[in-house]
């Protein structure tokens, strides 16, 4: 009698947990995914410098053309392969005498290719959207420009060039 | 949490009432082994959620099919993070005086080309810290938002699906009966997924990770 009572009790008890257990799981569950991209950091190498050479007496102007000119700066971007970016450059941009205190504006031209060949480059303009890296990750720039000499002071002159390329 | 303490003689009367007495022996072993099956935490309260499997609940995205996505990032950018209010959105719809558990549990690193292989200091991988937040006053609201708790990339909060605000509980579910249309009584809580990567000097490709939501009622 004793042994079924306590069958009965450990029935009971049983009785008395299960639904609990039972009547979970009413939850759901979703997924969505995290992703980035992660380019190359683009590298701007100066291969050459411009150089304007001596201007001669009675000399208006100097033009450093980018397509042809040996005196055209050179410069390597380096990024991503095929990835496409924007180069901006500031088209003005002011040259101090290095012993005195003339100045003279510069206008620079720039012109590029994704092959290394400056003869078949072609001339960017101040904000440029459709560039892209070649396969192996490069874009040439030759850096020229004109000069006004009209009322410039005699001495030597020196200033920087900007350019800035991002990722599009 | 909904508290509602004398309620809990309705779980436990059947068993006394209907149960056989044997001897005084028996009678105090189940007396024991039933108070032993429900511990002092559980008489507090009754989780109406689970007695009623019509109490559906349901997650949605807001934006289907879109990832918590940070874009392009360059190498060694460092610390990119995406903001609560550029979050990833979805919606919880349930009844709205019932209490959710939300758990976000987030892959703590994205890995490059789904390549798993990653311990830490792997170029193929970006360590991510998960961040997340609710709004539960039934606007996508981000102003209105509550953030949750994270701990090892895993975020956690019982909430329910449409705030009381200042006032009592409210009163149980409405019984499930023929007719009974659950959806008059659902409401929509927002779930706000967002966090931060750490790009260092990683290798160039698409990365990837997974959050996994799970939503249930209390």
């Amino acid at each position: 009698m004793r042994i079924f009572s306590y069958s009965i009790s450990l029935i009971i008890f049983l009785l008395a947990t299960i639904p609990v257990i039972a009547q979970k799981g009413n939850g759901v569950n979703a997924s969505i995914n995290v992703s980035a991209k992660v380019t190359a950091a683009i590298e701007l190498i100066t291969v050459q410098s411009m150089q304007f050479g001596n201007a001669q007496p009675g000399q208006r102007e100097i033009h450093v053309n980018p397509i042809n000119s040996l005196n055209a700066g050179y410069m390597i971007a380096i990024g991503t392969p095929e990835a496409e970016f924007r180069l901006n450059y500031l088209p003005e941009r002011e040259l101090t005498q290095i012993e005195g205190n003339g100045s003279l504006t510069f206008v620079y031209e720039i012109a590029g290719n994704s092959q290394e060949d400056q003869a078949t480059s072609e001339i960017l303009e101040v904000d440029n959207r459709n560039i892209r890296f070649n396969n192996e990750g490069r874009y040439y720039i030759w850096v020229g420009g004109r000069v006004n000499l009209e009322n410039a002071a005699p001495g030597n002159y020196e200033g920087d060039f900007t350019i800035e390329i991002d990722y599009i | 949490m909904i508290n509602w303490i004398h309620r809990m003689n309705f779980l436990i009367k059947p068993f006394i009432l209907k149960g056989t007495v044997f001897s005084m022996s028996g009678f105090l072993l189940t007396a024991i082994l039933l108070l032993i099956g429900y511990s002092p935490a559980n008489s507090q309260e009754i989780n109406f959620g689970e007695f009623s499997s019509k109490y559906a609940v349901t997650i949605s995205e807001l934006n289907p099919a879109e990832d918590l996505s940070f874009g392009m990032l360059i190498q060694n950018e460092g610390l990119k993070s995406i903001e609560l209010l550029d979050s990833k959105v979805l919606m919880i719809e349930g009844v709205k005086y019932l209490d959710v558990i939300v758990d976000v549990t987030a892959d703590n690193y994205l890995f490059l080309d789904s390549d798993v292989a990653c311990n830490g200091t792997n170029s193929n991988c970006i360590p991510f810290t998960l961040e997340a937040a609710y709004a539960n006053r039934g606007t996508n609201n981000t102003n209105q938002a509550v953030l949750m708790q994270v701990a090892a990339n895993v975020a956690s909060a019982q909430f329910p699906i449409l705030a009381r605000g200042n006032l009592p509980p409210g009163p149980p579910p409405t019984p499930d009966y023929e007719g009974y249309n659950p959806a008059l009584y659902n409401e929509t809580a927002y779930l706000y997924i967002y966090g931060s990567l750490n790009v260092g000097n990683v290798d160039a490709g698409s990365y990837s990770g997974n959050i996994t939501i799970t939503v249930s009622y209390d």
